[in-house]
């Protein structure tokens, strides 16, 4: 079995230069994870993730304390909101570098690069970068599982 | 002639590589060390022998006590539990915040190193700041620039002042007698300064909802071990009882802190000794060694005799004077290039004065001031400065170059021009 085999083709993706709300809106309505970012070409760019989402409104606290046990009330960051400036800037800039695998890899590969990147989901490309689909730790994950000769013992 | 213009080459692009930060500070010296030895030997000036002597192991042997014991408390969460602490009992109010968190800086930076005071401090301090829903900047700078301001009243609160301990023979007494009182004055002066520059950020209103998150905070469960926390206190407060009756016991100040840095070694027995090995400052002390190697080279080549020798024959002013002079020369050079160099580099040449029957004494304590002062001025002034400024760089509210010299420079030159004048004050109504 290789990727292409589990993968989603259906998948939602985001064009570079296009805005962080258009992102928190597709976020908001498939109720997704990861959104594959391309350019014109649908070359794929980059990822934007929830947690890259997130950080808009993360306390800076997070980045330089080491423990968060003595916090039991966040007070003024609880109900922080977006700046204006945050919400209305191209995905590029908020978004991580792209981690993907090829349509033809083995799915260990692809477990490999998940285990090491701490990512759900991985973009797949094919062999000119052209995003083909997407692959969730789950996919991949049965996908492998299903592989083992369970009834062997 | 000859040797001392190699032997002055070398220690003046070594200066001038440190301050242009592209090579880091202790690869620098340690690099012109050698090679100040090298030449030395090869030109007849200088050996491996003469270089080892010129290390003063007294201010490497305190250095390391303190950073050992420091290493030891920095995981035990004891310096969030104090920044934790004093938030609370600031209520929330800015102003009572910014004081509070400026006197527990200063008051742990007088006892210990004061760039691991900032370092563990400054992120509670973020996160106070965040949960109250106000800046960060301005108590993060002043957290720097009280804690550089107090350091300079004990032998042990900043590094300039273990050398010039070490070198003019001043006990831990002798800070407490003739710099803390001029320090605690010029403090509250850069307080009220700092009061004034951040007015406007300092008179916002917190809201009320905030600062009730904020009085929930458990400054307990940031202490993470506490059985530690005991241990070492006891052995500072051990180290501290043995400085003040230095006189009495006749025991160098290297001695007390390596004996009670190796006793909290044994009582604390850390599970991960390498661990806590390394939050011990080794870069500095290799820093500090390869100073007193290159000083050792110039003070050999005969450089720092000749320097005493122009300042002797020009000087026509009297020692008052000349003090002056220093704090304010040597407060400019320490904003600009780092304190330390700038200390191992005036003390041979003070010493020489010495000979020479001028009147050093004064000339000691005004080398202090500058040092620790002058660090105020610019935002490379002070590892504190880099440490809050980088730490700051890590939130939404960036420290610039431009705020410190809007907010950090008009601290410098309030505290150098104060403390000119109680040193002027001093000299003629008590003498040093």
């Amino acid at each position: 079995m290789i990727i292409r085999d589990c993968m989603k083709t259906n998948v939602f993706s985001i064009r570079e230069d296009e805005l962080v709300t258009k992102a928190a809106k597709l976020f908001l309505e498939q109720h997704i994870g990861t959104l594959p970012v391309v350019n014109k070409e649908n070359k794929l760019v980059g990822i934007l993730t929830l947690q890259c989402m997130l950080k808009i409104t993360m306390p800076d606290f997070v980045n330089v304390v080491e423990n968060f046990d003595f916090i039991p009330n966040f007070g003024a960051v609880r109900t922080k909101q977006p700046e204006r400036s945050e919400l209305f800037r191209p995905v590029q800039d908020i978004m991580k570098k792209p981690v993907f695998v090829e349509e033809d890899w083995s799915l260990i590969h692809a477990a490999a690069i998940l285990d090491k990147e701490e990512s759900a989901d991985i973009p797949v490309v094919s062999e000119d970068g052209t995003l083909v689909g997407l692959a969730s730790h789950v996919d991949i994950g049965t996908g492998l599982i299903e592989q083992w000769d369970l009834d062997f013992f | 002639m000859i040797e001392q213009i190699v032997s002055t080459g070398i220690f003046i692009i070594a200066l001038t590589l440190i301050f242009s930060e592209k090579v880091n500070r202790t690869i620098v010296a340690f690099t012109s060390a050698t090679l100040m030895i090298l030449v030395g030997f090869y030109m007849g000036f200088y050996n491996q022998e003469l270089a080892i002597e010129a290390i003063d192991f007294n201010t490497l042997g305190l250095l390391l006590g303190m950073m050992i014991l420091v290493a030891l408390m920095e995981p035990t969460g004891f310096f969030q539990y104090l920044a934790v602490w004093v938030g609370k009992i600031s209520k929330g109010r800015p102003i009572r915040l910014l004081v509070l968190l400026g006197t527990v800086t200063t008051l742990v930076s007088m006892v210990l190193d004061n760039v691991t005071t900032v370092v563990l401090i400054a992120p509670v301090t973020i996160l106070i700041c965040e949960i109250l829903g106000i800046n960060a900047q301005p108590y993060l700078l002043s957290e720097a620039l009280l804690s550089n301001t107090g350091g300079v009243g004990t032998m042990v609160g900043d590094p300039p002042n273990i050398l010039i301990a070490s070198a003019a023979g001043f006990s831990f007494n002798d800070f407490l007698i003739y710099s803390l009182p001029i320090v605690f004055v010029t403090w509250f002066v850069a307080l009220g300064t700092l009061r004034f520059l951040f007015r406007k950020d300092l008179n916002k209103a917190v809201d009320i909802a905030n600062v009730e998150a904020l009085q929930e905070l458990r400054p307990r469960d940031a202490i993470k071990d506490m059985d530690t926390i005991i241990k070492v206190l006891v052995m500072i407060v051990i180290a501290f009882i043995g400085f003040l009756s230095e006189e009495i016991i006749h025991l160098e100040p290297s001695t007390i802190a390596l004996t009670c840095s190796a006793v909290a070694l044994f009582w604390v027995r850390p599970e991960q000794l390498r661990t806590t090995l390394n939050h011990v400052e080794w870069d500095i002390l290799i820093f500090f060694g390869a100073l007193f190697v290159m000083v050792g080279g110039l003070e050999k080549a005969g450089v720092l005799e000749l320097l005493a020798d122009v300042i002797v024959q020009g000087m026509v002013l009297p020692t008052v004077v000349l003090g002056v002079i220093m704090i304010w020369v040597v407060a400019i050079m320490s904003a600009i290039v780092d304190n330390v160099p700038i200390t191992i580099a005036l003390i041979p040449v003070i010493s020489s004065l010495g000979g020479m029957g001028v009147e050093i004494a004064p000339l000691w304590w005004a080398l202090a001031f500058g040092a620790g002062f002058g660090g105020n001025g610019t935002i490379i002034g002070s590892t504190a400065n880099v440490v809050v400024t980088s730490l700051s760089e890590r939130t939404r509210n960036p420290i610039t170059p431009s705020l410190w010299n809007k907010r950090g420079l008009p601290v410098m030159l309030t505290t150098c021009t104060i403390a000119s004048g109680l040193y002027v004050g001093f000299y003629y109504l008590f003498g040093f």
